[in-house]
């Protein structure tokens, strides 16, 4: 059946705010997220900005916190997501700035702007007048920072009658347990964390469609702490993606969509930290990822594959992230 | 809205056990070949597959390995000297071996090097190619000898890289899909053995069509590896982040990238730059020049590489520190043997 004609209006961006301090929760003026207009709009892009309140211009990471949305009584999102997993990494590079050698190391000044993560969504999801993506978002406790976040909802405004049916978004995610490149003495070794059958799950009782999964790794602590560290980033030791952690991955039917052992990074692409496609996942089926932390020989100055011989960097806890983004068609 | 895809697929193979434990130098040159039982088709239906990447990691912390001045130094690109050779099924899909960035485009510097001694190459495939059950990758990686010829024993590789292979695709119906014939990429590329004092052609079979087909040429590649840069001296000063003496990607972010002249014609005598033209604005900014042309059997690419002169008769100082690379990548359909 066509969808009615409707006309594409005006551009609209739309910003809110919080600040979380470690371990809450904090809503946002949800008023400020809807059509100022008191129209419809379409949801194209969400944009999630963090920055360090109590040290302006360190770097937070988009692992710390999550967020959940709901449209209506609709969730759009299994309980809480880390933000930098609904979209595509956008600029890696950036992110390193003032903690390793990388070119362009001199624009220090931009260091700021790796707290931003853009979710495109696939379909422009409608949202009727009065109504919004309502967000709540969650300090996950790893930086002992309180986080000052921003979100944008960048929409525009349509006229005409209500769609027939309406695209909507939804990301459910997975974290591991902690873990530790510690080579023995405080953390457990060479842990292996299951998904259960609830976390990367279609919950609803029509197909849904994948479009991405993505896949972070949320370094919060180095240097031998394990408790809330300064920043936590997935791009200061890369290699604990390469060298660290491997996954295999199947469904709930028992494929094997990674059959065979395969490093964390080359799953979820490096140069997006994402694994694009365009693949439907039958109501109520889920899928299963096992993710092997290999720690290699304690006290023998390795992790995974990699001889440590720098001993500064022996001790980096972090956790490992997984999400499936999504979108299904509803008929309204 | 586009139809949705089959069921995901991501088969991988690396060459931890293949290629290890170089120390020194003694890794350059050797080839790892992959695992091609992981890399097979084992499922039930064919599968489509629409890209590949590579993850190379040093398996030493750049921060022990000590370079021409002692000062430890990252790997900051080492994918020039990382070569990949790609078959299947018997269809190759590189000529011999092919620098593994040379295959796709380049996603920006901290893509490719965040962690300084971990690399990350993606290359999406021209088309989806056709992978019937059964069938499987054949893949060996090696060492460039010319890491040793260049570096000498100045710069190692430390305890050894490792380099993971990765097919991504997604199966598909039997029903749905032409299974006579498939795309099938291939990739060539010429390296020169360092830099052009004078013209430097490229040699006539590295830009080739092998084939007895025509080849879809999707883009042609550029880079520029920069190597032993110790001489350099104002005003040609490297950015900051880019350090004298070690492997990396100077295609846009140096002197190089701007002073070297590239010029190239086919072998009918057309000519694909109308004057030498800057390298690295030519292969601006992801180190590729996209365009679609079908390279007829026997047909080949020339590359004329220039370094000018200044003014004064001197040769810009940029001297022999750098090997500038050129690829094509494209496709060409073979017809496949479906077993009965």
């Amino acid at each position: 059946m066509n969808q009615p004609q409707r006309q594409v209006g005006r551009p609209l961006c739309l910003p809110a705010y919080c600040t979380l301090a470690p371990n809450t929760n904090s809503g946002v003026n949800s008023t400020a997220l809807m059509n100022p207009t008191g129209g419809a709009m379409e949801l194209l892009a969400v944009k999630f900005h963090l920055e360090d309140a109590t040290v302006p211009g360190t770097i937070v990471g988009g692992g710390t916190i999550a967020v959940s949305l709901m449209a209506g009584d609709v969730p759009c999102t299994k309980d809480f997501v880390p933000v930098w997993l609904f979209g595509k990494a956008k600029n890696l590079g950036t992110p390193d700035l003032g903690t390793n050698p990388t070119p362009f190391a001199n624009l220090g000044s931009f260091q700021t702007g790796e707290g931003d993560y853009l979710w495109e969504l696939s379909t422009p999801f409608y949202i009727p007048p009065g109504m919004t993506l309502e967000p709540v978002f969650q300090h996950k406790g790893q930086i002992s920072d309180s986080i000052k976040v921003t979100v944008v909802y960048f929409c525009r405004s349509v006229d005409g009658d209500p769609p027939s049916k309406v695209t909507f978004p939804f990301v459910a995610s997975f974290e591991t347990g902690p873990m530790s490149t510690n080579d023995g003495t405080e953390l457990t070794e060479n842990q292996v964390f299951i998904t259960d059958e609830t976390d990367l799950a279609n919950q609803f009782s029509q197909a849904l469609r994948i479009k991405r999964l993505s896949g972070r790794i949320a370094a919060f602590s180095y240097f031998g702490v394990d408790g809330p560290g300064l920043t936590a980033l997935d791009t200061s030791y890369e290699w604990i993606g390469t060298d660290v952690l491997e996954l295999i991955a199947y469904d709930s039917s028992g494929f094997e969509t990674v059959k065979d052992p395969t490093k964390w990074r080359s799953v979820f692409t490096g140069a997006h930290r994402t694994w694009e496609m365009d693949t439907m996942l039958p109501a109520n089926a889920y899928l299963m990822v096992q993710v092997t932390e290999n720690i290699g020989v304690p006290g023998g100055g390795q992790i995974g594959n990699r001889v440590i011989v720098d001993s500064s960097v022996a001790y980096v806890n972090f956790t490992a992230q997984i999400a499936i983004v999504a979108e299904r068609e509803v008929f309204v | 809205m586009s139809r949705p895809t089959g069921h995901p697929i991501c088969m991988s193979a690396n060459t931890e056990a293949l290629i290890a434990n170089h120390q020194g130098l003694n890794g350059a040159g050797q080839v790892g070949q992959l695992d091609a039982g992981r890399l097979r088709n084992e499922y039930r239906s064919p599968i489509l597959v629409t890209e590949i990447d590579f993850t190379i990691s040093l398996h030493q912390s750049f921060a022990s390995l000590a370079s021409v001045d002692g000062t430890p130094r990252p790997f900051s690109n080492i994918g020039g000297y990382i070569l990949a050779q790609i078959a299947i099924g018997g269809y190759k899909m590189t000529n011999r071996f092919v620098p593994i960035w040379m295959l796709g485009r380049r996603y920006g510097l901290g893509s490719e090097m965040n962690d300084s001694d971990v690399n990350f190459y993606r290359w999406v495939l021209p088309k989806p190619m056709l992978v019937l059950p059964n069938t499987s990758f054949e893949v060996d990686i090696q060492v460039s000898k010319a890491f040793a010829t260049i570096f000498g024993t100045s710069v190692s590789l430390g305890d050894g890289v490792s380099v993971e292979f990765a097919a991504k695709g997604y199966t598909v119906d039997p029903d749905d899909i032409d299974m006579s014939s498939t795309a099938v990429p291939y990739a060539s590329a010429f390296v020169s053995d360092g830099s052009p004092t004078s013209n430097l052609m490229g040699p006539e079979l590295a830009l080739h069509n092998p084939f007895q087909i025509p080849l879809r040429v999707q883009r042609l590649v550029g880079r520029i590896e920069l190597y032993d840069q110790t001489s350099f001296a104002a005003p040609v000063a490297l950015p900051a982040g880019l350090f004298p003496d070690v492997p990396q990607d100077g295609t846009m972010e140096t002197e190089a990238g701007v002073i070297l002249m590239v010029d190239l014609q086919d072998s009918t005598g057309y000519r694909l730059t109308a004057n030498p033209h800057p390298f690295g604005f030519l292969f601006y900014p992801d180190a590729t020049w996209r365009f679609e042309r079908d390279l007829q059997p026997g047909d080949s690419y020339f590359a004329v590489l220039t370094n000018p002169v200044n003014a004064d008769g001197t040769t810009f100082p940029i001297g022999t520190n750098y090997r500038p690379q050129i690829g094509l990548v494209g496709h060409r359909v073979e017809t496949l043997q479906v077993a009965a």
